[in-house]
């Protein structure tokens, strides 16, 4: 389909000035282009090439010099761009010929077929999740499988819970709950091993794997120590209650004690604020925690563990 | 189908009826063992009455542990029902109290009084128990218990008696509304999946509680669980769904644990499961785990969390009832919600919507937590004030401070602030005020709470949060902590409030799920109601609740108005290096031994050691040091400071103010003579002060010492003239007049004989000159130090009875505490929140004074609550004399309008930030410029006009840098041992019978061993910020990683 952008209202006066303009390329600078020139009264239309506006800052995270974050930067002027009643938005299209001088230009602009509907589009991304040529899952065959390394009832183990789990409704997430309270972390072969029996790309599990918190591609300590970060346990102190463990156990928040028995986390709330400041280590939760506790309750653990 | 159904739960019921009967009990002992309790110590406390029973060997005698009874701050709790009267609830049970508890009431049959918990206090009664009706009464392990209670009858009726349509229709018609924060009208929900045709259909219970602060969901799941089972299945009966899902948070094991048992039972007892009741109806519900990402508990991430992808939200529309689990038609409601369902299927739609509001019907759970006196979870009627919430059920704010704000909604909500006290709760309202009513956090916060560090505190969490699907969400909220932080560590600039707003604006608009479109809230909401206290980090890099700590390094420092470096000299004095600890004293403090006696403090209002054994004794330590320098002989010889300049300069006055003016300014290297109208030096020091808190001897060596640094004092020689001081050849002139003049009560009969001017009496005693008789019954007027001196003044003389009257409480009181204490002690008598309407004379002379009762009211300006007279209280105390001691103003009789120098009420007008005067080359400082206040506020005061005046006499523009405190010097701490003495020092004092007679010094100090005990106990509140600084060091290899032999030089960096 050929559009004319003929921004021309009255026709055949060439001398008179129309009070529209056309900006070519809906970059960050097209766009603050188009902006300037609506906010000054100005019928604006911008022609963009590719299916949306944002050019090449869309893509970047960081701007040079000064670091700032390129959306931050291009968000508001997307959502202005768009809601701007003088500014009429041509993407997937393209000049091809300019007519008159200037005053009065007369613009021929190539609109491009479109496979989405841009009125219905809410921008779900759903048409991803489910294009053919992405997620299809390529099996390893048979031969090239490579046998996990894992201990006799380690392996009886996992294969309970997969099998279990087998043939019932959305079984990742338990079975990775599952193992993760059996080893406390995931052993890479136990990864590859659920990804071989479930059919689940190991990538995915791996993006399932570090999006949640509980759990951990690295061993962890006996105890995890959650001193709880929650609003009121901050608020009442929590984070001189973590520099307190910090210093006395020697490591930092996320890392374990050499001996294997602590690892040190953050926690966002246990629901304990009434209690606050609270900390849960293993199941235990202790509330009402001064500085001067802490020492005494990690010999605690220690004793029992020697015992 | 029907009958059946009904037969069965009715025969269940009067079975669990006939169990419970046949135990014939006689007694029912409860033990409250939610998560919280059992943080608390309720299991010792169960292990003890468990042991007790065995031992007892009684049958009749049952022990039930139930889920939390909702006052938190009372936990571990018990209740013991007697057969026959009314139950008994015992609050902070430890086992000797439980062991008490068991033997005197279970056994013998009388209430333990003084830990009992009184019922009638407003936290219970005040509250509304609807989704909360069961918690603390039943045995959650107890599908009886619940039965009993009409459990599940409205799950029958539902079967029974209403179509899924009706059960639709009355929940639309009750209003109930969703309450995990969306607000969104459950029976609307409902009837879209009804209406939908594609089976099989899901419903989901929503209980992944991510909102710090919020635990209803836990509270609720382990109080009751089957509240919600019974919810959830009427509510899949009258969607049509097959299957339901509770989504618990892995961070609830309690809660879990006790779900899966009541899940289990209900489907042994066919309430779950194929066919209901015997009516056809099949409903099975299963417990999935989160594993911990806050963005689960946004319902189309917590689908995805389910059926096993990525949790990230996706774009609505559609909504979860059209396209949810495995693109099926699916409800998914917060617990919460559903556990209202029984009640409003049982009591109708119409009883549930009588309560609340027209808009908000029914109640809500709100966690009331923070800084408030009664913690725990509440369940209110919605449209109830905020003020109820607060003072009425909440109890008020801890140690009588000042309630700031509360921020309801968890991140994703806002602040409301004290100005709104009177906001009735709900969807409405808070919507208006900036807010939501999110899941029901609500957290409390009070003046020691800086709501830069709180927004910012919010930020650090949902930018970890933040799943990372859209820029503006993942990015937006980085930039908005970058700022955040950078204006709480004390480097704001100029335009950062206003950026604040409009990214926070731009990721509202521009994010996709609830998650990014609701985190700049608590900025939005905090920079909108709070806006001077964001001004005051970026202009004055003030953090006016002293906790942004790169900016206040340590609270006692930052409080000192002098900025002495407290934890450095604490620290140096836990290793006995004394000399090193005088020496960062006299850094910023040219009269340690004087402060050491009569500075008010401010070092310990915000001490972090109050909460273990009360705050760091600081006056008390600076006093022993300054003490111990002067035992080691006469005090080190002074060198006069060399003189660098030329100028000569007045300083007026030869008070705290005069002498630290004239100290740093000598050292600057001015000619400074101080001009004094008094025959003694030294100011108030010396005429105001009685010698009982500071020894003229002591006064005179620090005084001497300045004069030997090469500041000439001249005493009795009033300045009337400060004109003929510039044409005499002083470059600048330093007004320093203290205030001395005591301000009238301003009623009739003011200056009638007998009305005594306090700070004139005080003045005669300290100059020994003979004081007029005052009479045996002296009322004294006020409340600061003035009044206690007076009173104590008035004691050691010749006064049988003193009475001071104070218009405010205690709490109020300007007079540091231990002088209140003193002046008690040695007989005053103090009558609070009383009020002068009548100066009583007969003949013109004073008889006595009319004064009124008062009550507080609202806070002021001053953050202090305004009394407000109580009508028709007033009596008449019969006198000798009355003294004034309200307040006093600066004689400022020697400077006449021709001056050039402007005057205000009672004070020369100096400007706030320079303290000049309108007339170039004469400066203000001390009480003479602020009014009166106390000695370390007027030196540090003196310190500031000192610069200026530097400045002025360099030709330099006068104006004041305000950076953040720093150290002065870098001290690693000790490790807490047990050598550190476990509650604040106490001071010695002589005998108040000895020193009542006396002037002699009533406080004694602190023995060595004592004050190194007391410095061992401080928390080194500045190491933090070092340690900060160091990573930074290190991160940018400014430093090598601070192994401990580097440290040194590590600490070096850091020092300069």
């Amino acid at each position: 389909m050929i559009e004319r952008a003929q921004s021309g209202i009255i026709e055949g006066a060439p001398s008179e000035k129309i009070g529209a303009a056309l900006v070519v390329g809906g970059g960050i600078g097209g766009m603050q282009a188009a902006l300037d020139l609506a906010g000054a009264g100005i019928k604006v239309f911008l022609v963009e090439k590719t299916p949306g506006a944002g050019g090449i800052m869309a893509q970047l995270d960081k701007t040079f010099p000064t670091n700032d974050c390129a959306m931050c930067t291009m968000a508001p002027r997307l959502a202005d761009l768009s809601r701007h009643k003088d500014i009429e938005l041509l993407t997937l299209a393209e000049v091809e010929r300019i007519e008159g001088g200037p005053g009065n230009f007369s613009v021929t602009v190539r609109q491009k077929a479109r496979y989405v509907d841009e009125s219905k589009c809410t921008g779900c991304g759903s048409c991803v999740a489910s294009c053919p040529v992405r997620y299809r899952v390529q099996p390893i065959p048979e031969e090239r499988r490579a046998v996990p390394d894992l201990a006799a009832d380690d392996r009886s183990r996992v294969s309970e819970i997969l099998t279990r789990w087998k043939g019932r409704e959305g079984p990742l997430m338990p079975i990775l709950q599952e193992i993760n309270a059996h080893f406390n972390y995931f052993p890479e072969p136990v990864l590859r091993l659920v990804a071989q029996k479930t059919g689940v790309p190991l990538t995915h599990i791996y993006r399932i794997a570090t999006f949640y918190s509980a759990f951990s591609l690295t061993p962890r300590g006996k105890y995890t120590i959650n001193v709880c970060m929650g609003t009121t346990c901050y608020v009442r102190g929590s984070e001189r209650l973590m520099e307190k463990f910090t210093s006395l156990l020697g490591v930092d928040v996320d890392q374990t004690t050499p001996d294997a028995l602590f690892t040190l986390k953050t926690v966002r709330c246990i629901g304990c604020c009434g209690l606050a400041p609270a900390t849960m280590i293993g199941g235990d939760v202790h509330g009402k925690l001064a500085i001067n506790d802490v020492p005494r309750i990690v010999e605690g653990y220690r004793k029992g563990e020697a015992a | 189908m029907s009958a059946p159904a009904m037969q069965d739960l009715f025969t269940m019921r009067e079975c669990a009826k006939a169990t419970v009967a046949l135990q014939n009990l006689r007694t029912r002992l409860v033990v409250h063992m939610g998560t919280c309790g059992t943080a608390a110590g309720a299991k010792p406390v169960l292990d003890v009455f468990r042991a007790e029973l065995t031992k007892s060997g009684l049958t009749d005698i049952q022990i039930v542990t139930t889920g939390c009874a909702g006052l938190c701050s009372a936990e571990p709790m018990a209740t013991v029902e007697v057969r026959d009267s009314p139950p008994v609830r015992y609050a902070n049970l430890t086992p000797e109290i439980a062991t008490m508890v068991f033997a005197e009431h279970v056994l013998g049959g009388h209430v333990v009084t003084p830990h009992v918990l009184d019922s009638g206090i407003p936290f219970f009664r005040k509250q509304t128990p609807v989704v909360l009706r069961n918690a603390g009464q039943i045995d959650p392990e107890k599908i009886d218990d619940y039965i009993v209670r009409d459990g599940y009858a409205a799950l029958a009726k539902a079967i029974v008696e209403m179509t899924p349509s009706a059960i639709v229709e009355a929940v639309t018609a009750s209003g109930l509304r969703g309450r995990g924060g969306g607000g969104f009208p459950t029976g609307r929900k409902w009837r879209a999946c009804l209406t939908e045709t594609r089976t099989p259909k899901y419903i989901v219970g929503n209980c992944d509680e991510g909102d710090p602060g919020a635990f209803m969901d836990r509270s609720l799941l382990e109080a009751d669980p089957h509240a919600v089972i019974e919810g959830i299945t009427i509510a899949a009966r009258a969607v049509g769904a097959t299957h339901g899902y509770v989504y618990i948070r892995t961070e609830y094991p309690v809660a879990i644990e006790r779900l899966r048992t009541a899940i289990a039972q209900a489907r042994e007892r066919r309430l779950i499961g194929a066919d209901i009741l015997g009516s056809g109806f099949s409903f099975d519900l299963e417990i999935r785990e989160g594993s911990g990402a806050f963005v689960c508990g946004e319902e189309t991430a917590l689908l995805r969390s389910i059926e096993g992808a990525v949790p990230e939200p996706r774009q609505r529309p559609p909504y979860p009832v059209q396209s949810g689990l495995w693109g099926q038609p699916t409800v998914i409601n917060n617990v919460e919600t559903l556990a209202n369902v029984p009640w409003i299927v049982l009591h109708g739609a119409e009883e549930f919507a009588r309560i609340g509001t027209p808009t908000s019907t029914g109640t809500k759970i709100f966690s009331l937590v923070g800084k408030i006196n009664n913690t725990g979870l509440i369940e209110v009627p919605m449209g109830l004030p905020l003020r109820e919430i607060i003072y009425g059920i909440g109890g008020g704010i801890p140690h009588g401070k000042q309630f700031k704000a509360v921020q309801t909604g968890g991140p994703s909500g806002g602040c409301i602030p004290a100005s709104l006290m009177d906001l009735p709760i709900d969807y409405e309202s808070l919507q208006e005020a900036g807010s939501i009513m999110g899941s029901g956090g609500m957290i409390v916060m009070d003046e020691d709470t800086c709501v830069v560090d709180v927004a910012k505190f919010f930020l650090q969490f949902t930018n970890d949060e933040s799943c990372g699907k859209c820029t503006s969400c993942r990015d937006g909220s980085a930039a908005l902590l970058e700022v955040l932080t950078r204006i709480s560590d004390g480097e704001g600039r100029e335009g950062d409030l206003e950026f604040l707003d409009e990214l926070g604006q731009a990721v509202k608009d521009t994010s996709m799920c609830g998650l990014g479109q609701s985190l700049p809230n608590p900025v939005l909401s905090t920079l909108r109601h709070f806006r001077d206290e964001y001004e005051a980090h970026i202009k004055y890099r003030r953090c006016p609740a002293a906790v942004c700590r790169q900016i206040i390094s340590s609270p006692c420092q930052y409080l000192c108005p002098l900025g002495t470096d407290v934890p450095a000299y604490l620290a140096l004095i836990a290793r006995r290096q004394f000399r090193e600890a005088m020496d960062v004293v006299r850094k910023t403090n040219p009269l340690p031994l004087i402060c050491g006696r009569v500075c008010m403090a401010h070092c310990e209002t915000k001490c972090r050691a109050r909460d273990s054994g009360g705050a760091i004794s600081v006056r008390e330590l600076k006093r022993f040091l300054a003490d111990w320098e002067l035992a080691q002989g006469t005090p080190p010889p002074v060198t006069p400071f060399p003189r660098t300049y030329t100028e000569r300069i007045a300083v007026i006055g030869s008070g705290p103010a005069g002498l630290t003016a004239a100290y740093w300014l000598a050292r600057e290297g001015y000619a400074i003579t101080v001009f004094e109208a008094l025959p003694v030096a030294g100011g108030m020091l010396a005429v105001g002060i009685p010698e009982y808190r500071l020894p003229r001897k002591l006064l005179e060596l620090e005084i001497g010492a300045i004069a030997q640094a090469g500041v000439e004092i001249r005493t009795s020689a009033p300045v009337s003239d400060i004109d003929a001081l510039l044409n005499d050849g002083f470059a600048a002139v330093l007004i320093a007049a203290g205030a001395h003049k005591s301000r009238q009560l301003g009623l009739p009969g003011d200056d009638a004989p007998g009305v005594v001017d306090p700070i004139a009496m005080l003045r005669s005693v300290n100059l020994k000159q003979p004081v007029p008789p005052f009479g045996d019954r002296v009322g004294i007027v006020g409340g600061g130090s003035t009044a206690m001196d007076a009173a104590r003044t008035a004691l050691r003389l010749w006064a049988k009875e003193v009475t001071v009257f104070y218009r405010r409480s205690r709490v109020e009181m300007p007079a540091a505490e231990e002088e209140v204490e003193a002046a008690l002690a040695e007989g005053a008598k103090i009558e609070y929140l009383v009020e002068p309407t009548r100066i009583v004379t007969e003949g013109g002379r004073l008889r006595g004074i009319e004064l009124i009762r008062t009550k507080l009211g609202e806070p002021d300006q001053t953050g202090r609550r305004r009394p407000i007279p109580v009508e028709g209280s007033q009596f008449v105390v019969e006198l000798d004399s009355l003294m004034p001691a309200i307040s006093q103003d600066a004689d400022l009789s020697f400077i006449p309008d021709s001056s050039g120098i402007a005057v205000g009420k009672g004070v020369v007008a100096a400007d706030p930030d320079t303290f000049a005067t309108t007339r170039p080359g004469v400066f203000a400082c001390g009480d003479a410029a602020t009014g009166p206040a106390d000695v370390t506020t007027a030196m540090a005061t003196a310190r500031v006009a000192a610069e200026s005046i530097h400045k002025y006499l360099r030709g330099e523009k006068a104006h004041r840098e305000y950076a953040p405190v720093r150290p002065s010097v870098v001290v690693e701490p000790l490790e807490l041992e047990e050598g550190a003495a476990s509650a604040r020092a106490a001071m010695r004092r002589l005998p108040p019978e000895t020193r009542a007679y006396c002037f002699d010094e009533v406080e004694l100090g602190l023995e060595e061993d004592a004050a190194v005990g007391e410095a061992r106990r401080c928390l080194r509140c500045d190491w933090e910020p070092h340690r900060a600084r160091l990573k930074k060091l290190e991160a940018d290899k400014v430093v090598t990683p601070a192994t401990p032999a580097k440290r040194s030089r590590a600490l070096e960096v850091l020092n300069v």
